[in-house]
């Protein structure tokens, strides 16, 4: 019998970007911030924890990192521990797999960290050790890049669609705009379309504004069984639905042509179904805009827009406020950085402050239920949706 | 104090495969490299063609694999040129292209082509890449270059 599991407190890091620090200082701030959002919480009640970090082992050559970051934010976990990791969805993915321990009645009570500590003194090591995150030996190999996977998704949009790059430009002038009301952002500046059309290219179609930065960045969230997290605040947020579908670790063996990511399609259909509600009851979500492409295809597979018009949505202003849904309130990917591990949890902590009224400048009014959405590539998605307590 | 370590060669950050049989059982891909042939796995008992090449069979779990070749022709089903961002070692601009050859699909690097002539739908053939120190990779011109 599995049972209802609701987030309790969350929080994330002061300032996301090139941190001044250590992992173990990062993990401590999210720490800190975690347990500041709701002071009824002592880490002695903590009766597991799930680390999201990607790769550790390069970027601070250092495993064994679940009971690192546990002592480090004061949790000694007697139920469950560990780590996971699947690349940029690995936070959605600890929120799930503590969902998973709580549902089950493994335990009541767990903690979510995520954390991510990118740059490193020498920056060309940065660079290389993304080359982790691709098939090395059939794709990295040959120098293709996360940036070189997404733009060829754009071509096949653009060619069978007819998106054309000023509405691409548009998620980033939207998101970059949100970003500037989230303190803990790494690009917290707008621009206009023009300043991202004729920003430096990376790689046709996009350039440096259409592609989400290397950050260091950490986010927490802890988890209750319903039962017990009345006991620890009057506004739980609960988790109603989850999804999760992968197909194509190269991409040879994407189902479908790039433009069409089926997999989300599908991880969307069974979240809606568990939650028992539809795209069209979502006020709020959190969804993967690693580059400008992808917060479009995504608008489309989670049913928000119709298929192959997704350009239109967003240049309409249809996932701004005042339109259909709001996406990414917290400024995306593409305003906040993304600290692999970290960002999937801090989306959960997004949603957590929406879901409360407590998201300040980004509140969106009257948000009810909202969606967080992590990729690890074209063909391997995680969705989460959340409701208020109270409904 | 600890004595600094300064190696010439440092596996982790060696981004091209280990090619050779100790370290490699699919080693027959890369010897058919060297031959100019792109070759992958087939089954010998389902007869379901991989990409890229297996060691066992996703279909049927059988280990017996015997390898062929993939058309000599394929096509770009999209492209992009890529200016800046490159990995450390690879110089811009680097083009890639999912490819289509024959039933089998992948991202390919091509070289030695004018951008002018980049576009779905064209042709495309093997170019072997020879590596500093005799490695292989794949990559891929257009047919008539
Ligand atoms: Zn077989």
């Amino acid at each position: 019998m599995t049972r209802r599991v609701a987030a309790v407190a969350a929080g994330t890091s002061k300032k996301w970007g090139v941190y001044p620090g250590t992992y173990r200082d990062l993990i401590s701030e999210a720490g800190k911030a975690t347990f500041d959002s709701n002071p009824e919480i002592h880490p002695r009640d903590i009766q597991g924890f799930i680390l999201a970090s990607v790769f550790p082992e390069r970027s601070i050559f250092q495993s064994h990192v679940a009971t690192l970051a546990a002592e480090t934010v004061g949790v000694t976990p007697t139920k469950i521990f560990q780590r996971v990791e699947n690349m940029c969805g690995s936070g959605t993915i600890a929120i799930r797999t503590a969902y998973m321990a709580i549902a089950s009645g493994l335990c009541d009570v767990v903690m979510v960290v995520g954390a991510e500590k990118m740059h490193t003194p020498q920056p060309v090591e940065t660079y290389m050790n993304m080359l982790a995150g691709v098939d090395r030996e059939y794709e990295g190999a040959l120098g293709v890049t996360a940036p070189v996977q997404f733009a060829l998704a754009a071509q096949a949009h653009m060619l069978k669609y007819g998106t054309t790059h000023e509405q691409l430009a548009q998620v980033s002038v939207k998101n970059h705009a949100h970003a500037v009301n989230n303190p803990y952002a790494h690009f917290p500046k707008s621009c206009t379309l023009e300043e991202v059309l004729s920003s430096k290219p990376v790689t046709t179609p996009f350039n440096i504004l259409e592609c989400s930065p290397i950050s260091d960045g950490s986010a927490g969230m802890i988890l209750m069984s319903e039962e017990k997290a009345r006991e620890y605040t009057d506004k739980p947020v609960f988790i109603l639905g989850t999804g999760q579908a992968a197909s194509g670790f190269n991409y040879a063996n994407v189902p479908s042509d790039l433009s069409d990511w089926t997999m989300l399609k599908q991880a969307a259909q069974d979240a809606y179904k568990m939650a028992g509600i539809g795209p069209n009851d979502i006020d709020v979500a959190e969804v993967h805009d690693c580059f400008s492409i992808s917060e479009i295809i995504i608008m489309e597979e989670l049913g928000f827009s119709e298929k192959g018009k997704g350009g239109e949505f967003v240049l309409q202003g249809r996932s701004d406020y005042g339109g259909d849904v709001v996406i990414n309130p917290r400024g995306g990917l593409l305003g906040c950085g993304h600290p692999l591990g970290a960002t999937g949890v801090a989306q959960g902590v997004e949603i957590f402050r929406q879901l409360r009224g407590e998201a300040g400048l980004r509140q969106v009014e009257g948000a009810e239920i909202g969606l967080g959405h992590n990729l690890s590539g074209v063909s391997e998605h995680h969705v989460l949706i959340y409701g208020r307590g109270d409904l | 104090m600890a004595e600094r370590l300064i190696w010439d060669y440092v596996y982790a950050y060696d981004p091209v495969p280990q090619q050779t049989p100790e370290f490699n059982k699919l080693h027959k891909y890369y010897e058919n490299l060297h031959l100019e042939r792109l070759t992958t796995t087939k089954c010998t008992k389902c007869e379901k063609i991989s990409w890229p090449p297996r060691s066992v069979c996703p279909e049927c779990m059988s280990d017996e694999m015997s390898w062929v070749d993939l058309p000599e022709e394929g096509s770009i089903i999209v492209v992009t040129v890529q200016e800046s961002g490159a990995f450390p070692g690879f110089q811009a601009p680097l083009i890639f292209a999912m490819l289509q050859f024959g039933d089998i699909r992948f991202i390919g690097k091509l070289i030695d082509v004018e951008l002018s002539q980049l576009a779905p739908g064209k042709k495309v053939r093997l170019k072997v890449e020879t590596q500093y120190d005799g490695r292989v990779l794949p990559a891929f011109t257009l047919t008539g270059n």
